[in-house]
């Protein structure tokens, strides 16, 4: 159940960002990756607490720079 | 004159940000899309006092709230009766802050100038800023041909631009998203 809302959202994710494949988030970086401009940003991060129906703080979302750290926050507050 | 969101208040420019902006302009980071920044704390002085006396112009610094601290500009240039060119946008702030600051130069544009239409000409190399405008609900206006000269090379100019009722959609969306993202 866990394991499915967080693929769910990564799949989620995958699709604002505009990846082939979902596999291919860990692998970018927002300052390489033009698609992931600032509206994007907010959008991915709207995504994640309106899925997770938690509240992140603020410093963890704005340290997000790249896909591994979007999927190192969902595995810490998916458990 | 200050305007003021929920993140960030944005405020006309004075001869006291002159170091800020200068700082800002000669950023490497910052500068790679831009013009070539103010050979001097001087220069950028002399720069702002005509900008203040120009008419057509309505240049502001992004001001964080929380912090009190200036983190970017922004400005309508070209202004006339009806349109107006928005850019000179720099800023360092969050994802957030950032799109604030364009609300909220859209707002004054739209509601205290009355224009009817704020449009945006980016260098096209500048691929994120492009996809900014394309994700924020403005209207494509196409590529006007080697539109720049910046440090001595033609480049390509991406139209883009917001009538009031484009940017109500945008404003409304940026409203929406934050109230759940609070940064």
């Amino acid at each position: 159940m866990k394991n499915s809302l967080k693929q769910n959202i990564i799949k989620k994710i995958s699709k604002i960002l505009k990846l082939k494949t979902y596999k291919q988030l860990g692998k970018i970086k927002r300052s390489q990756y033009d698609v992931w401009d600032s509206l994007v940003h907010l959008h991915i991060l709207f995504t994640i607490e309106k899925n997770i129906k938690k509240k992140i703080q603020g410093s963890k979302l704005n340290k997000i720079s790249n896909g591994a750290d979007i999927i190192k926050l969902l595995n810490e507050n998916i458990r | 004159m200050k305007i003021s969101g929920k993140f960030v208040y944005i405020k006309k420019i004075s001869l006291k940000d002159a170091l800020f902006i200068y700082k800002l302009r000669i950023d490497k980071l910052n500068s790679f899309f831009l013009h070539n920044p103010p050979k001097s704390i001087n220069a950028q002085k002399n720069w702002i006092r005509n900008n203040i006396k120009n008419k057509k112009a309505s240049d502001f610094v992004i001001i964080e709230k929380k912090y009190n601290k200036k983190i970017g500009t922004i400005a309508l240039n070209n202004i006339d009766k009806n349109s107006a060119e928005w850019g000179r946008w720099i800023s360092t702030g969050n994802s957030v802050q950032n799109i604030e600051s364009v609300v909220l130069l859209l707002k004054y544009g739209f509601k205290k100038l009355q224009l009817k239409k704020i449009y945006s000409l980016t260098n096209a190399n500048n691929k994120k800023v492009v996809n900014f405008h394309k994700n924020s609900n403005a209207n494509y206006n196409g590529i006007i041909k080697s539109f720049f000269n910046i440090k001595n090379k033609k480049i390509d100019a991406v139209k883009y631009s917001f009538n009031k009722e484009n940017f109500k959609k945008f404003e409304k969306k940026f409203i929406f998203m934050t109230q759940l993202v609070r940064l």
